[in-house]
């Protein structure tokens, strides 16, 4: 007898129990299936965790640790060069969030990855779309977009540094054909690092939008063509809205990991206008400061965790009645 | 002869060097529900899509009520479509659903609501029409499906196993108001499915299809009855099949004489459908046309042979038995329970008659 069988048969005779018409040798039934019922079960029984016990010890020690440590080391002073031991304070906050310089920093960290986020939604959509329809090279399609992953970051940078110098290869091939002049301004300010931040996080939104638009079902769009729609009006009112979860997924992954990123804008940008990662570089090794280094990256897991719950809501009010 | 609602000519489709649809023909009447009845891979969903237009034929014309619609796209094709996954859009509710193609023709806001009212009316949906689908049972969402494909009143209706994921008896249910719905509002309907049953229940004519082709099309009771060939007669129903070759004609032609490889002798009545058969034939025989007789029936009776019960297998309203012949062949033999008193058992011996009315012979047909 299967435990599924044994359960209906338990609660049926549970309804006879509650209207007092079992039997006392019902009554013995009853007690020896709950026996069977949790010796069958009995090595899980309570136990399941057990199974989580040693990933989660090491989760534990290594991220809560830590961030724990770099939150008490925000709220100390550093004081004639040297990391005082005691005495909390919140000095090195009120320093980052009341100076326009670092808020400057802030926001341009935001925009710029505002900006890559908005380029591969837009780049990355039609890409997606046309990897989900295809049926004999998806394989080797999805290996292709995750060739910016398959590089080296520091060789993938300089290799943006040789296409967008002044006298990179861009400039020059435009330059011979007569197109432009002068070279243009493609590095050392924000378009190359939004270019160069771009194109290394174009796979993630892609994959992102991939399992969206894959798991819509296929006859959903042929169905919208049969009841009138051209093929434009049946992607935009039924495969579009669909793959919205796609979008903030990635969405998500894309703006998380542009405002930590660190070599591309550090290779490819300005130093008047440097993001936030740089900033913390400087702070750290330059400095020396790591109580204001750790306050600031505090700011940004706080920063982080705003936006990441920010979309779990957005994904909740997406399901409650629409669910995909 | 009235401009039938649907004409397909010789459409030819291949995938590669597979051969889906093979010059297949076909008029459907106005107002009628025609099957399209196969075995997976015979071609019947392709045909349905090729109507439909999502599949551009490589060689053949799709006419609606004479007009050539072959090169339309489907959006203009006026069809409506119901799909086995039911492929309701699941993030509008049923409302948005049905009114999806009067939105699409740009129908103005109060008839687009009193449409849909009387459509999800009439699949018994009226109070679910703010709910969205995944809130909706497999029957419902199937009724929403159907009241999505017929709100746009469409020239042609196009099922594509529709009931397929349904549980039995829903099936049955379904298949009834199905038929009801369709007589109701005359709409044509081409039903693709491999449930012969189901094909045998709802339509006024049957295209069993193989392989890409006709097998033989015809109303319910004339497939049954008199399939055209051996595959139509295994397909439609089960079939006892003994394969032989006629040993003699009467000098009437009305009478045959058919000997099986066996080596058994029996007499079949021919009827004009069966006349020109060359040698190499079948002799098909319901198994419910099969008769136990008793031993003294031996001299008054025509095709008697002797047998053993191999299997009994009891099915509720009848029983099927496995009968091992004398010539060596096996059928199975229905017989419907009225009494316990009639029942055999494995290893009992049997008399089985096989009427001369009832036997059918069939050619060969290509595999």
């Amino acid at each position: 007898m299967t435990p599924h069988g044994l359960r209906e048969i338990g609660e049926t005779k549970l309804q006879q129990v509650g209207s007092g018409t079992v039997s006392p040798e019902g009554k013995t039934f009853l007690a020896r299936l709950r026996r069977v019922r949790r010796c069958a079960f009995a090595p899980l029984a309570g136990r399941g965790f057990i199974v989580l016990l040693a990933p989660l010890v090491g989760l534990l020690l290594l991220l809560a640790i830590s961030l724990i440590y770099m939150f008490i080391l925000s709220l100390r002073t550093f004081d004639k060069g040297l990391i005082q031991q005691e005495g909390l304070t919140l000095a090195n906050y009120q320093r980052f969030m009341f100076d326009p310089f670092y808020l400057r920093i802030l926001g341009t960290t935001f925009v710029i990855a505002a900006l890559v986020v908005l380029a591969t939604i837009i780049l990355g959509y039609p890409v997606a779309y046309y990897i989900s329809r295809a049926e004999r090279w998806k394989t080797l399609l999805i290996a292709l977009t995750m060739t910016p992953l398959l590089i080296s970051a520091v060789i993938r940078v300089y290799s943006w540094v040789y296409l967008l110098g002044n006298a990179g290869f861009i400039n020059r091939t435009l330059q011979d054909l007569g197109w432009i002049r002068d070279p243009l301004p493609l590095m050392y300010n924000r378009i190359g690092v939004a270019i160069g931040l771009i194109h290394v996080f174009m796979p993630f939104m892609i994959l992102s939008l991939l399992a969206a638009l894959q798991n819509i079902d296929r006859n959903l769009e042929e169905a919208a063509r049969g009841l009138g729609a051209g093929p434009l009006g049946a992607f935009a009112t039924v495969t579009l809205p669909l793959s919205v979860p796609g979008i903030i997924a990635g969405s998500l992954l894309v703006f998380t990991l542009t405002i930590a990123s660190y070599i591309t804008p550090a290779v490819l940008g300005s130093s008047a206008d440097k993001l936030i990662a740089l900033l913390e570089y400087e702070v750290f090794y330059e400095t020396g400061n790591w109580p204001f280094g750790s306050a600031i990256a505090f700011i940004l897991v706080v920063v982080s965790l705003i936006v990441t719950v920010g979309y779990f809501r957005l994904m909740e009010r997406q399901m409650g009645g629409k669910r995909i | 002869m009235p401009t039938p609602a649907v004409e397909l000519r010789s459409i030819v489709k291949r995938f590669g060097s597979h051969v889906a649809v093979d010059h297949f023909n076909l008029t459907v009447e106005k107002g009628e529900l025609l099957s399209l009845l196969g075995p997976s891979g015979c071609g019947k969903t392709t045909t349905l899509r090729i109507i439909a237009g999502f599949v551009e034929p490589d060689e053949g014309e799709v006419l609606v009520m004479g007009e050539n619609i072959s090169s339309r796209p489907p959006h203009q094709r006026d069809m409506g479509m119901v799909y086995q996954s039911y492929a309701l859009f699941p993030h509008m509710t049923v409302f948005d659903n049905v009114a999806y193609g009067l939105r699409m023709r740009k129908m103005a806001r109060d008839k687009i609501e009193e449409r849909v009212a009387s459509v999800l009316e009439l699949v018994h949906l009226r109070q679910m029409a703010e709910r969205h689908p995944n809130q909706l049972s497999g029957g419902q969402q199937q009724r929403v499906a159907l009241a999505r494909a017929i709100a746009i009143e469409p020239k042609v209706l196009l099922l594509d196993e529709p009931l397929s994921n349904l549980d039995a008896k829903l099936r049955r249910e379904m298949q009834v108001e199905l038929r009801d719905l369709q007589r109701r509002l005359g709409i044509t309907t081409i039903y693709v499915t491999h449930d012969q049953e189901e094909a045998l229940t709802l339509s006024d004519r049957i295209v069993v299809m193989n392989s890409g082709r006709v097998m033989q099309i015809g109303e319910p009771h004339a497939i049954y009855r008199h399939p055209a060939n051996s595959f139509v007669s295994n397909f439609i129903g089960i079939t006892n099949i003994l394969r032989g070759r006629i040993a003699e004609v009467s000098p009437g032609g009305n009478r045959a004489v058919f000997v099986s490889e066996g080596g058994l002798r029996c007499t079949v009545v021919l009827d004009c459908a069966q006349e020109g058969l060359s040698e190499g034939v079948s002799a098909a025989i319901r198994p419910e046309q099969v008769q136990f007789r008793r031993g003294g029936d031996i001299d008054t009776v025509e095709n008697l042979v002797h047998g053993t019960i191999s299997h009994v297998v009891y099915l509720g309203a009848r029983t099927g038995y496995y009968v091992v012949l004398s010539s060596g062949e096996r059928i199975i033999v229905d017989v419907q329970n009225v009494s316990e008193a009639t029942a055999r058992q494995a290893g009992d011996p049997v008399l089985c008659c096989l009427p001369p009315e009832s036997l059918r012979l069939v050619a060969d047909s290509a595999d």
